[in-house]
């Protein structure tokens, strides 16, 4: 049977995919064909995860993906559709099949694989797809049992911090209290640039309730909560649809699955847009309606978390992938990634970069092969200067260390983290200590102010950068040293996990790109000249922001230097690489 | 006993408990008050129990909750209701505000007819959302409250809205224009603004 799929994720959305949806209906209620069920063949599914290239619409049983689709193509999409053709013009770059993508090929869905196939309002859909299979698996075996698959698969936290889900999920079961237990799934994913939660909750809700029912059985919660921010108000509103479902089929409530006493809870918590809330203590206060701020551990979650009782907190993609886990085997996810990193990693490309979109891939992919093979490479051909990992907690890794492998510890040892999967690229036109300062100010503006170090020291590192990136007066070279010892202090004693890492990105560029602050110290180091290579096309002196570029048109332009601020925009703007950068000195 | 009696001031009000158990011992220590070591910890045990209660209470109130519905109800939180609700409730205002303050969607003011968030997540910065608000402050004459001259817009900067690959963007009033530049920026505002003129 035809079926036109159209991606109804939040960035297809954005781009006009309800339009498409409800055109592709009207054309297919007016001409009324034969054997062809409107409602059946047009589907509403989560992202495909090229998000660059939407709104996507992928054409079953070919697998046939149209992008960038307008509003105009539909009419010509359903009549080649009916005549077994294809439109030439909306593949991306000449490939007909989904799997002929060099964005698809080098990936290994094993978390997505059901995002962008299944229709996340419907519950039946998820259960024809193997939906529930993993918890009826796990009910036929004891909540130790389960404990102990979870531990030998080597499932480590999504959320960033990378601890061992199945040790986690222990200790809430030790837990002998008389009070209720309680699960809580994180999707307070703040970093910015990264949307890989989204993706998953939009795409495939009913996995992380499968998954919560999973831990609620294996450590014996009754109650869970959702944590999912406001600024995915899609997310909400499907995972809202998505919990009212498993209640009406029975998979929420009192004795699911016909078994005594499994009885569980789960309400959705929207949050408020705090990026803070997304640590674990953080969240329990956020649950409980308080200020966001974080607790002293100890006592741990597992101890005393939301109102006073014990508590399992992990990311949405970790219960998503225990259902997999226990419905496949643990080899089935350790035949990835490495022995102290198993499974897969769901990561969000973003930046400067040719396919923006999520993606998932084995653990312990270069960020190489990351960038060039599946990314596409830099946009407009330009040079690669670094990868953020980890969003604002991460650090800058340059090029020269490319061939890093993404996982938990080799990403550590070259001073960035996993974090939650964020990869932002930056190309040759970007200044690291602007970004090193964004970050800043980032965390500035989202400390949650309970402790010192992080409240005023991101604020006093802020100061020394803006200090060095505008070229003020008394910036000399030893602020660096003094931002390193600043964030050595907050590193040893911010209450949280987000004031640890918040100088992670100003350290880390200081320590890659040295040189590109010490020329911002200095002064004016280098000075852009033009060469005889000049071709007098005049595009640089329109640009230049202070009109300090002369020169009749066709002949050699000359850069005024007393005025010139040394911004780079003629050198960016020059067709034919005439300008270029020299040390003032060398002169 | 009569000095305990008198602290016994009948309402629930939890901090108030609180200061009079620490009042109590303070006098009991400085001799002050004279009652017996069994007299006085019976008291305190019921004090805290009375605490404990109290403390429930609040925990069932939870504040984001009860601003979440002022919200959906006005747009924002006002004043007077904030007031109201500290005093129905028996929750301290100052908590309330607290709350308030901390959490970026609840407001204090009403908003503007027009709510222009620009994102300015990481993958948004390097593509050039600082153009994007540049053009918006020149195009609206928004000043540094971050309201337009004529008290139609106001301007908000989000932190990533997980929509990368259409940076940059903004929303306003819940519609989103993605991939933007200064020109498709000035067309939209230019829009928006014949149209309410």
């Amino acid at each position: 049977m035809i079926k036109i799929c159209v991606c109804a994720g939040s960035s297809c959305k954005s781009l006009g995919s309800d339009d498409i949806i409800r055109k592709f209906k009207e054309i297919l209620i007016s001409k009324n064909i034969e054997g062809i069920n409107v409602e059946e063949s047009i589907q509403k599914t989560g992202c495909h995860g090229f998000c660059e290239a939407g709104p996507i619409v992928v054409i079953y049983p070919e697998e046939i993906l149209y992008t960038k689709v307008t509003e105009k193509d539909c009419e010509e999409i359903v009549e080649s559709t009916i005549n077994g053709t294809v439109i030439e013009r909306l593949l991306f770059e000449g490939k007909k099949c989904v799997k002929d993508l060099d964005f698809y090929r080098f990936q290994t869905r094993y978390l997505l694989r059901r995002t962008g196939i299944i229709d996340p309002f419907d519950i039946k859909m998820f259960i024809e797809f193997d939906g529930f299979k993993g918890l009826e698996s796990a009910v036929q075996k004891s909540s130790q049992e389960v404990i102990d698959i979870v531990k030998d698969s080597g499932l480590r936290g999504r959320g960033g911090a990378g601890f061992s889900t199945g040790t986690k999920w222990q200790f809430l079961k030790n837990e002998c209290s008389d009070k209720e237990k309680v699960i809580v799934a994180n999707a307070d994913e703040g970093d910015p640039g990264s949307f890989m939660d989204r993706t998953l909750l939009e795409g495939d809700p009913f996995s992380v309730i499968e998954g919560m029912l999973i831990a609620a059985y294996s450590t014996g919660a009754k109650i869970g909560y959702i944590y999912c921010r406001a600024e995915y108000p899609e997310a909400v509103k499907i995972l809202k649809n998505a919990i009212k479902q498993s209640y009406d089929n029975g998979y929420l409530g009192k004795n699911i699955l016909n078994k005594e006493g499994f009885d569980f809870e789960l309400k959705l918590f929207p949050g408020a847009g705090a990026f803070v809330c997304g640590e674990e203590t953080a969240l329990i206060n956020s649950i409980e309606g308080l200020r966001g701020m974080p607790r002293q551990k100890p006592p741990f979650p597992a101890n005393s978390g939301v109102f006073q009782k014990p508590t399992n907190i992990n990311n949405v993609k970790t219960y998503s992938y225990v259902t997999h886990i226990l419905r496949e085997g643990i080899d089935s996810f350790k035949k990835y990634g490495s022995i102290k990193s198993p499974g897969t990693a769901v990561l969000s490309l973003t930046g400067k970069i040719k396919h923006t979109g999520i993606v998932e891939v084995p653990m312990g992919i270069s960020i190489r092969d990351l960038v060039y093979k599946i990314g596409g490479g830099i946009k407009n051909d330009k040079k690669i200067k670094a990868v953020f990992t980890g969003g604002p907690s991460g650090g800058a890794i340059p090029k020269n260390l490319l061939d890093t492998k993404i996982d938990y510890e080799s990403l550590n040892e070259i001073g960035s983290i996993m974090g939650s999967g964020g990869i932002l690229v930056v190309d040759e036109d970007d200044s690291m200590p602007e970004i090193a300062d964004f970050f800043m100010q980032f965390c500035i503006s989202e400390s949650c102010g309970k402790c010192v170090p992080c409240r005023e020291g991101t604020f006093r590192i802020h100061q020394i950068l803006d200090s060095i990136i505008n070229l003020k007066e008394g910036r000399k070279e030893e602020d660096l040293d003094k931002i390193e010892e600043i964030s050595k202090y907050i590193k040893d004693s911010a209450l949280c996990g987000l004031g640890q890492t918040a100088p992670n990105p100003a350290l880390t560029t200081i320590k890659y790109f040295r040189e590109e602050y010490l020329e911002k110290i200095n002064g004016v180091v280098s000075s852009y000249f033009i060469t005889e290579k000049c071709v007098g096309c005049g595009i640089c002196a329109k640009k230049c922001p202070v009109k300090t570029i002369e020169g009749d048109p066709k002949k050699l332009h000359i850069i005024n230097q007393e005025n010139c601020i040394l911004c780079g925009v003629c050198y960016n703007a020059c067709p034919v690489k005439a300008i270029i950068k020299k040390n003032r000195e060398e002169l | 006993m009569d000095a305990l009696n008198k602290i016994k001031v009948g309402d629930n009000d939890y901090y108030y408990i609180k200061i009079k158990i620490n009042e109590v011992i303070y006098k009991k220590l400085i001799g002050k008050l004279e009652i017996d070591e069994i007299t006085l910890n019976e008291e305190i045990k019921k004090f805290k129990e009375e605490l404990a209660d109290n403390e429930k209470k609040i925990r069932e109130k939870n504040i984001i909750e009860l601003l979440e519905s002022l919200q959906s109800k006005y747009g924002f939180s006002p004043e007077e209701e904030i007031v109201k609700i500290s005093k129905e409730l028996d929750i301290p205002g100052t908590d309330i505000y607290g709350v308030a303050t901390f959490y970026s969607i609840f407001k204090l003011e009403k908003p503007s007819e027009f709510i222009i968030k620009v994102c300015d997540g990481t993958a948004c910065h390097v593509r050039g959302s600082n153009e994007i608000l540049k053009t918006i402050r020149e195009e609206l004459k928004i000043g540094d409250n971050n309201i337009s001259e004529n008290n139609k817009f106001s301007l908000e900067i989000v932190r990533c809205l997980g929509l990368c690959a259409s940076a940059p963007l903004m929303v306003i009033n819940d519609k989103l224009y993605p991939k933007l530049d200064s020109q498709k920026v000035k067309e939209i505002l230019r829009e928006l603004y014949t149209k309410n003129d």
